[in-house]
């Protein structure tokens, strides 16, 4: 019988169990120590519990605390599954595909690992994991949002001003000097639009360059004050600034963009179909992003009761500012 | 058969003990991996104990700790550990007083408002002297150490860095620029030349000046003596130098170097692991060490 030889085995299984590289722990007095400093006879021990005050003491410690509980309460109550972890699987594929049509399949992984690092990310499974964060995120927001959703889309409707929208674009390689052929199909269309009973639908499905629209008859989709589809990206800031200044069937004359000249229509106001449109909400949902102080509403919603002080204090401090925020920048007094 | 029989009966006990031993790690075992499914090791008295319900979820004390270890945990050891070093390292209080001034003054210069105003802007809540005690001593005491470690390798960090006061023409031709350095016989005479040719009194120069060109830096320990450099350099776009140096006598300008070498970026770095290495700086927090060493692998002896 050799008890060394089984003492070493059970010594690598336990490793296995617990894990070899926790196993590094210092303890003063039945306490955690994470660093220490060491002079002389001097020795100064930086305690876990030393470091978890000192954190939440520091400038960023309001924040620090509203971040970690917040980050609790959404791992803990939409922990990542295989949906989510799939849905960062697409996003990082669309990503991919699209840097490899801009610079080719030779050069793309470059420019893309260039571009994550300037953002912040390590690399792409760095990015993929931030993702899956922010997937839980939109769903925590979004549980709130479906179970109230009816006062949730009345503020949407009050404060952002939707409206369903539809283009035509005459593209134009440059703007400042067209060509014939841009000028004569630019006029075309405003002859059919201003001079004819032929619908903004039909040219728009004839005459638009605007390929993601074209084919649906020139349909935007919901455009809002807040910009939540980001559509200033694409269209430029003059045509969304029209399309929330005219009236549900009124046509814009022809707005001069980066790349041609845009035509816009307001189609649709009407409060109900919005409404109707917009119950199927998902995390794309112009609900999630329309009101920047959202997430402290739905922390709100939760009943929370706190056994630390200190985490209470921050925390509330940090809610309670926010909102406080958010009715200054409404003009709404309590 | 005694011999069979005491042998298996020493077995029996050996196998008793491994038992005793394979439950008590099997108990550790899984204390270890329920305690947190965290990457840490470590862990804050009373960790499992509730902070926090939201409706049916728990947060317990080792929850918040975490998040907290990942998101500031390397940067508040860092700072924390300094600021045990300062309290040890410096203790003028004249000194600190002034440093405070000082950076006081630059927060009011920067934000445009006292100092009481500032800190209400960013929900700083308590009053201007705790501001003062919590956040903008411990800032100026880090300068201070800062300071005191540049005094302390003063000279080798002048080597380290290259230190250098240089003036600098920059001409199109090789032979323009070798015909002006022949000309050049005096300080008084290359200054009339650098204003006739758009040159520029660059002053003081190290290893880290941006704005000038790369292939005068490399050159820097060439320029050993005050006067004229008896080569053109040629430069990056494919131009040519000439370089006058000048206070070779680094002791005469030794507060302006001082300075200067206290705001090289990298400076914070290196002054950090000099105290931490003469403090025994130690992290215990194996992924807290390992984001440490990524920032300088040079923190620990």
């Amino acid at each position: 019988m050799n008890l060394k030889k089984y003492t070493a085995a059970l010594l690598i299984s336990s490793c296995l169990l617990t894990g070899c590289s926790q196993s590094h722990t210092v303890k003063k007095d039945g306490k955690y120590v994470v660093a220490s400093l060491e002079k002389g006879n001097k020795e100064k021990n930086i305690l876990a519990d030393d470091l978890y005050k000192s954190i939440l003491n520091s400038s960023n410690g309001k924040t620090a605390a509203y971040n970690a509980v917040l980050q609790n309460i959404i791992d803990k109550k939409f922990p990542v599954n295989d949906e989510m972890k799939t849905d960062a699987d697409t996003i990082v594929q669309q990503v991919k595909t699209y840097y490899k049509n801009q610079y080719g399949s030779d050069s793309y992984k470059s420019q893309l690992k260039q571009v994550l690092q300037n953002a912040g990310y390590t690399n792409m499974s760095d990015y993929r994991q931030k993702m899956i964060k922010q997937i839980q995120y939109a769903n925590y927001l979004l549980s709130y949002v479906n179970k109230h959703y009816d006062s949730v889309f009345e503020d949407y409707y009050n404060q952002c001003s939707p409206r369903y929208v539809s283009i035509i674009k005459v593209s134009m390689s440059d703007v400042s000097n067209p060509t014939d052929t841009e000028i004569k199909k630019l006029n075309e269309v405003k002859e059919l639009l201003n001079n004819t009973d032929k619908s903004f639908g039909a040219i728009a499905q004839s005459y638009s360059d605007d390929d993601s629209t074209k084919s649906k008859k020139g349909a935007v989709g919901i455009v809002d004050s807040k910009d939540t589809s980001s559509l200033t990206n694409t269209y430029g800031n003059d045509v969304v600034e029209k399309a929330q200044s005219l009236k549900a069937g009124e046509i814009s004359d022809a707005i001069a963009g980066s790349d041609g000249y845009y035509f816009v229509k307001v189609t649709s106001t009407d409060e109900k179909k919005l409404k109707k449109e917009l119950k199927d909400t998902d995390i794309d949902s112009p609900l999630l992003a329309y009101d920047d102080y959202l997430q402290y509403i739905v922390f709100n919603s939760y009943k929370v009761t706190y056994k630390d002080k200190s985490i209470k204090k921050n925390v509330e401090s940090v809610v309670n500012e926010a909102l406080k925020q958010r009715q200054q920048e409404r003009g709404e007094n309590k | 058969m005694k011999n069979i029989l005491s042998q298996l009966s020493k077995h029996k006990k050996a196998t008793a003990i491994i038992c005793v031993i394979v439950i008590i790690l099997c108990i550790t075992g899984i204390y270890f991996t329920t305690r947190s499914s965290s990457k840490y090791s470590t862990s804050v008295s009373n960790g499992n104990s509730t902070a926090i319900k939201a409706n049916d979820i728990t947060i317990t004390k080792d929850d918040i700790y975490y998040y907290l270890l990942e998101n500031y945990g390397s940067n508040q050891v860092i700072n924390d550990a300094l600021n045990y070093i300062c309290d040890k390292e410096i203790t003028d209080q004249k000194a600190i007083d002034k440093k405070v001034n000082e950076t006081k003054e630059s927060y009011e210069s920067y934000s445009k408002q006292s100092l009481a105003d500032y800190i209400k802007s960013i929900g700083y809540t308590g009053t201007e002297e705790q501001y003062i005690k919590e956040m903008i001593e411990p800032d100026a005491k880090q300068q201070l150490l800062k300071e005191k470690y540049v005094e302390a390798n003063f000279n080798k960090l002048v080597k380290q860095y290259k230190v250098k006061y240089l003036k600098i023409i920059t001409v199109d031709t090789e032979s323009q620029a070798l015909k002006l350095i022949k000309s050049c016989t005096n300080e008084d005479n290359f200054n009339q030349i650098m204003s006739d040719n758009n040159g520029s009194d660059a002053g003081l120069v190290t290893t880290k000046s941006s704005t000038i060109d790369k292939n005068i830096i490399k050159k820097l320990d060439s320029f050993t003596k005050d006067g004229i450099y008896k080569k053109a350099i040629k430069t990056s776009d494919s131009k040519y130098a000439i370089i006058w140096t000048y206070n070779t006598n680094k002791k005469e300008k030794k507060s302006e170097i001082k300075e200067a070498l206290t705001n090289i970026s990298d400076l914070s770095t290196k002054a950090n692991a000099y105290y931490f290495k003469k403090y025994n700086f130690d992290v215990y927090e194996t992924q807290l060490k390992d984001e440490i060493k990524k920032e300088s692998k040079d923190y620990f002896g």
